[in-house]
């Protein structure tokens, strides 16, 4: 064994994170190995909750599958019937009602303010910025009871189907919609000022976690996460569905690939979605057409389903042998895309910054169930909020000493 | 058509088993799971296809794996489909090209037994640590009853 792999045997610490925690949304094992500070190596295991959906699916009829796949994620819960619909309309060829496409977007759109802002909230709370983590998860509030409103639900709204939707909404609620888009507003602006305005979230996120061009291309990489390192991949503009290439909308890029860009383009999307689901709801105003068209059966053959979820493309494929169960159901959600890309994002950076790199992604993975050092003297346990606790004791440092400076 | 799908169609010309065009937006192409490298290579690396994820079907003909690859700026989706034998499904890895395949090669390795020749990490990814060996849930012969308990 060389000097430097003895020395790197003795100095290497592997730090566990999760895999669970009340703050994570799904249970995901990490394992940081850290020389002094920096991170050099990270693995991780997953499918903690491996619930067997792809072989439900198969036991399930057409009609039924929206409602399975609508439980994988309590997060972009629409995400999934809506990108599973467009595969079995893809594999059938069939043509759906425009304004079903107008809700379809209006839904999917509400979907991506509520997570983006709930993003907001729990990176504030890793960078040890509660003020914006309580305000951006107060002001997500209206947007989940106009989901109620609308749909019945505050999450699982149960309104993909193929062919249409399930639910109409009634012209006379628009007004009410406009109206919380209209007061979400001004608190998207506040929380845009509380991010992008202060020099201390600069300073703990600006080239932080680089992704690169190459290395969005090489994971596969999606959503925010490929669109803050200048790629600009969006399944609504590339492989329009719904009423995408019907409204006017931009796609937010950002070039610096770091997490302050992954944050700028989350919370410039929230905009565009508000901008677009006026649109919509205008439009729903004079296209009083049918909801659904009726599917009679779905004939052999392989579908393809895109959906741009709040995290990037969820990908449906769906075989179906003229029965009325698909065959296979292959089901790909962009965090298995995204999570890999901490094998180069992470390496390099130190451990406080680590758990803000990983919840840049937006997995909320950042949290640690426990520590342990190896390869000392004595073993030492650290909880996983000690690791919130650092990077929020890190911001505080930087604040105090840019006071001093002063 | 657009140039890219021409391209491919083109440089492997003698290669293609089969080539279908399910729509403007969709095409399959069956190839043999000897030339599945030089296929991704092209597609990935110089056409600069975007990789999807791949999926895994047993069919009563053998295993297929299905690769797929997206061309987002001219909403095209390319799928290569290749066949393995189902006693021995067998297929070369495709991480080496693409990185971001050594987690879903490693998923299909669980649930339908593929074995993915060169693979980085050829560890067990979505089933339990203590699930039986040789049984793949999403095989046609899986006992679902047997291993309902």
């Amino acid at each position: 064994m060389s000097d430097e792999n003895k020395n790197s045997k003795k100095e290497r610490t592997v730090i566990p994170i999760g895999p669970y925690h009340p703050l994570q949304e799904e249970p995901e094992y990490f394992q940081l190995h850290v020389e002094g500070e920096i991170v050099k190596k990270i693995e991780w295991r997953t499918s903690y909750n491996h619930r067997g959906i792809e072989k439900l699916s198969q036991s399930m009829s057409y009609d039924q599958v929206p409602y399975l796949v609508e439980r994988i994620c309590g997060i972009c819960s629409t995400s999934h019937p809506l990108s599973y619909v467009n595969a079995v309309e893809d594999l059938a060829e069939i043509e759906v009602p425009v304004r079903a496409k107008y809700i379809r977007t209006i839904i999917a759109e509400l979907e991506r303010l509520h997570s983006h802002l709930l993003w907001v909230g729990l990176a504030g709370h890793f960078l040890g910025f509660n003020t914006v983590w309580m305000w951006a998860w107060k002001y997500r509030e209206p947007v989940l009871e106009i989901m109620e409103a609308v749909t019945g639900n505050r999450q699982n709204y149960a309104m993909m189907k193929i062919g249409g939707i399930r639910r109409d909404i009634d012209n006379e609620d628009i007004p009410s919609i406009k109206k919380m888009l209209d007061d979400l507003k001004p608190k998207v602006d506040l929380l845009r000022g509380a991010v992008m305005d202060d020099p201390i979230i600069h300073a703990r996120t600006k080239g932080i976690g680089v992704l690169t061009p190459e290395d969005v291309h090489n994971y596969g990489a999606l959503g925010p996460t490929a669109r803050a390192s200048g790629i600009k991949d969006d399944i609504r503009r590339d492989y329009p569905y719904a009423a995408y290439d019907i409204i006017d909308w931009d796609v937010i890029v950002e070039e610096e690939g770091d997490v302050f860009a992954k944050a700028v383009v989350r919370i410039k999307e929230m905009y565009e979605s508000i901008s677009m689901i006026h649109q919509c709801l205008d439009a729903l105003k004079k296209e009083n057409g049918e909801i659904e068209t009726t599917v009679k059966e779905i004939p052999p053959g392989d579908g393809i389903g895109q959906a741009e979820a709040p995290r990037g493309e969820v990908f449906h494929f769906v075989r179906s042998d003229g029965t009325n169960r698909p065959v296979r159901h292959k089901v790909r959600a962009p965090s298995f895309c995204n999570v890999p890309t901490f094998e180069v994002t992470t390496v390099g950076e130190t451990i406080s910054d680590a758990a803000i790199i990983l919840a840049a992604v937006d997995p909320c993975y950042c949290c640690t169930e426990r520590m342990a050092v190896i390869n000392s003297e004595g073993e030492k346990s650290l909880t996983g909020d000690d690791l919130i606790k650092m990077s929020q004791q890190k911001t505080e440092r930087m604040r105090k000493s840019k006071k001093e400076n002063k | 058509m657009n140039e890219e799908v021409i391209n491919i169609k083109n440089k492997f010309d003698n290669k293609i088993v089969e080539f279908y065009e399910k729509s403007k937006k969709r095409y399959y192409i069956t190839i043999e799971k000897d030339d599945l490298l030089d296929f991704v290579d092209y597609i990935f690396n110089e056409l600069g296809f975007r990789y999807m994820i791949e999926t895994g079907i047993d069919t009563p003909g053998g295993i297929e794996i299905l690769y797929h690859f997206s061309f987002d700026s001219r909403e095209t989706v390319v799928t290569l489909k290749t066949l393995l034998d189902s006693k021995e499904p067998v297929v070369e890895s495709i991480s080496s090209i693409v990185p971001g395949a050594k987690w879903i090669e490693r998923e299909i390795m669980d649930i339908l037994g593929v074995k993915f020749l060169n693979h980085p990490n050829p560890e067990k990814f979505i089933l339990s640590d203590d699930w039986n060996e040789k049984e793949y849930p999403l095989r046609r012969d899986y006992d679902e009853k047997k291993n309902n308990n």
